[in-house]
């Protein structure tokens, strides 16, 4: 069944990921939305392991970019290359073209590398010399950048902050948790061992299901609020776009549908919210050197923000 | 309020007066009680009982009590409005009357003096809180002044419900405010980008940066090996090297002597004046994406250090840099040139130094340009070399 299916895949992957189930249900919202998901946070607390293990459970092809200052948008997208037996161009795909694209410390490459990335993640094709490529289903696209380093990187704009459908951070573990990741990963590594337990044609299809997630008017309404209320809010320079909103859309029926429901909820909805709009978020610089932080401004609309109860219905 | 002035221990004559009046309703008690007084022994036990209850409530008041402060913002420019609230909560079923005592630092607040021509150096209130009971009060000031401000400790006063006796304490959690240097609009200084950025010729050419690859070309022997680029070189069979674009970004390292504003007399006006240029330059590299970094030998409020942030882009760079100016004092910690040649080795290159008061006699190799504010002008003689003393007030770009 879909529900076990989809436990098995947790429990697999929570095999070489310790601790983060948060992290990990959030990971499968963006593969179920069809989104592409961003973790910024500190060296050596799992980033590239959760991606790894993501898609080792998955049996889909993996490729992994590690950005560097010199990293060319053909050495992402691929190129053509003449082939002199044949007399004709043949084209050499780059890791861009593969289901699960894992892209390391993307902030390290330089603003048109970056930018070889936004017709992938938006329109799921890339075009090389005029020529239009699609990338294979399921794509996904799983970022990552240190917050700590700043010298020798190029934040992202924000256009291509607005491609990807949540930005999270997994954080330090617990003192039971780093024990047990001792003794998982002390003595063998356990991401070798892991096994595929999905596979691609199931993943269409619960993609399938997630658009069939039924979403009532005053859940689409209370959605549509949370992103007006960025626009508005005193701190905020620029707020979430109606992409932010088609966003949360997705991401709310992604979620009911990992927890076994067929409908969408407000506290799915409130519970993405800061996944999804808080790095969508440009503040206004005076706010900004005042120590306003985005996360902040986020709580604040979701604290002002009416949640749709049941009475209203 | 206190009849000793807020100081925490009682003086000795209240103490002397209290155990007296005890010890006389005690013996008045034990009188009437032996000459079968009754009403009025009642009447003095009733009273007793009334006292030391009074007594024991005033005392349990600050149990189990807790009081928080937050400032929001805790960072400001000068002439804006802060909050501070002041949260208190009590955690235990026995009521308490409670009132507080928050004393401003006076440079802190734009003055406000009230119609029995107090000025304003304290906020104060007072509540009665029930069992489990939270409340939180509001007060608004403006802030007057640049600087870094610790606020003295809030001081909490228990009462009983009869106001026979009081208990207090003080809080400090060490709540801060920062203001930062006033701002300035960056035509007034007589500085525009261009002269950060230069329109001016350059006498050491562009530098190719390598991670810019714009194109491909044959290579030919006058190419470095380390533009050969292998990748392209292999498809194509024979030998081809990148086509780089120059490096053409800015970064900006502000430098401030505070010496130079202590030299003849200190010149406080004029050193608020280099903070605010300074500030304004923040404000203008954050808006443009510069990266940044500052450096000045003056001493730090709150800190033991000289004032050092590295060149960076973070997020979080202008504000950490602007913190530094509130912090600064017109106090030198030491010569600014030491400083300049310890730091100066970090630099990255092509850096732009802007000279905030004074000038170093050495520079960091790292240094492509070096402008001056606001008040030598020097003007390079044609063979490279510059005046010991300045000419005129002003800005000058001169370039390396």
């Amino acid at each position: 069944m879909k529900g076990d299916s989809l436990h098995q895949l947790k429990t697999n992957i929570s095999r070489v990921v310790v601790g983060k189930e948060e992290a990990l249900e959030l990971l499968l919202v963006a593969l179920l939305a069809e989104g592409h998901i961003l973790i910024e946070d500190v060296p050596g607390v799992g980033k590239t392991l959760l991606a790894k293990a993501l898609a080792s459970s998955l049996g889909c092809d993996f490729h992994r970019i590690q950005c560097t200052p010199d990293l060319t948008p053909t050495d992402v997208s691929g190129f053509y290359v003449f082939d002199r037996n044949n007399n004709s161009f043949t084209f050499r795909p780059g890791p861009l073209l593969t289901n699960i694209l894992l892209v390391d410390e993307i902030n390290r490459a330089v603003p048109r590398t970056q930018s070889s990335f936004l017709e992938a993640m938006e329109e799921q094709q890339l075009t090389v010399d005029g020529q239009t490529i699609k990338t294979p289903l399921p794509f996904m696209m799983v970022a990552t950048q240190n917050p700590i380093e700043q010298e020798g990187t190029f934040p992202l704009p924000e256009a291509q902050l607005d491609r990807f459908l949540l930005k999270i951070s997994l954080g330090y573990p617990t003192f039971e948790e780093e024990e047990s990741i001792l003794t998982t990963h002390g003595r063998v590594n356990p991401l070798s061992q892991l096994q595929a337990v999905a596979h691609k044609e199931e993943i269409l299809q619960w993609q399938e299901s997630c658009r069939a997630v039924f979403v009532e008017e005053r859940v689409s309404h209370y959605i549509i609020a949370l992103v007006r209320a960025t626009r508005e809010h005193p701190a905020v320079a620029l707020g979430a776009s109606p992409r932010a909103s088609l966003a949360l859309h997705r991401a709310a029926r992604a979620l009911a549908f990992i927890r076994a429901r067929e409908y969408v909820i407000p506290d799915d909805v409130k519970h993405l919210a800061a996944s999804v709009l808080t790095h969508r978020l440009c503040l206004r610089r005076e706010d900004r050197m005042r120590g306003v932080e985005p996360t902040q401004v986020m709580a604040d609309i979701l604290a002002k923000v009416p949640v749709p109860v049941e009475r209203d219905y | 309020m206190s009849a000793n002035n807020g100081h925490p221990i009682p003086p000795i004559t209240s103490l002397l007066t209290f155990l007296l009046s005890r010890l006389a309703l005690l013996t008045g008690f034990l009188v009437f009680l032996k000459y079968s007084y009754f009403y009025l022994a009642t009447f003095i036990f009733f009273l007793i009982i009334l006292i030391e209850g009074s007594r024991l409530w005033s005392a349990l008041g600050l149990k189990n009590l807790t009081a928080r402060r937050l400032l929001v913002p805790q960072r400001l420019f000068p002439g804006e409005e802060t909050q501070l609230h002041v949260e208190v909560e009590n955690k235990k079923r026995l009521p308490v009357l409670l009132s507080w005592n928050q004393p401003l630092p006076p440079r802190l607040i734009t003055p406000v003096t009230h119609e029995n021509g107090l000025i304003l150096r304290f906020f104060a209130g007072q509540v009665f809180l029930s069992s489990w009971a939270k409340s939180i009060h509001t007060h608004r000031f403006r802030v007057a002044k640049r600087g870094y401000y610790q606020l003295p400790p809030l001081r909490l006063i228990s009462r009983d419900g009869f106001g026979l006796f009081y208990k207090e304490t003080f809080r400090d959690d060490n709540s801060e405010v920062i203001v930062y240097p006033a701002l300035v609009a960056l035509p007034s200084l007589d500085l525009t980008p261009a002269d950060l950025i230069g329109d001016r010729p350059d006498r050491r050419p562009f530098i190719p940066d390598p991670t810019l690859v714009v194109g491909l070309k044959d290579y030919t022997p006058a190419t470095p090996a380390r533009f050969i680029h292998w990748k392209a070189s292999a498809h194509q069979d024979k030998l081809m090297a990148k086509v780089v674009e120059p490096t053409a970004n800015l970064r900006l390292y502000l430098v401030i002597d505070v010496e130079y504003f202590l030299q003849p007399a200190p010149a406080a006006a004029q050193f608020e004046e280099a903070l605010s240029a300074a500030a304004s330059l923040v404000m203008w590299s954050d808006s443009q994406r510069v990266p940044l970094g500052l450096l000045s030998n003056s001493c730090q409020q709150g800190k033991e250090s000289p004032i050092s942030v590295s060149v960076s882009s973070s997020p979080t760079q202008a504000r950490t840099v602007l913190e530094c100016l509130a912090r600064a004092r017109l106090e030198s910690w030491g010569p600014l040139d030491d400083l300049l040649r310890k730091e100066g080795a970090r630099l990255p290159w092509g850096t732009t130094l802007v000279v905030i008061g004074g000038k170093p006699s050495t520079y960091p190799p790292a240094v492509r340009k070096v402008v001056y504010y606001p008040l030598n002008c020097h003007k390079p003689a044609p063979d490279g070399t510059y005046p010991e003393t300045p000419k005129t007030s002003g800005t000058e770009v001169n370039t390396r």
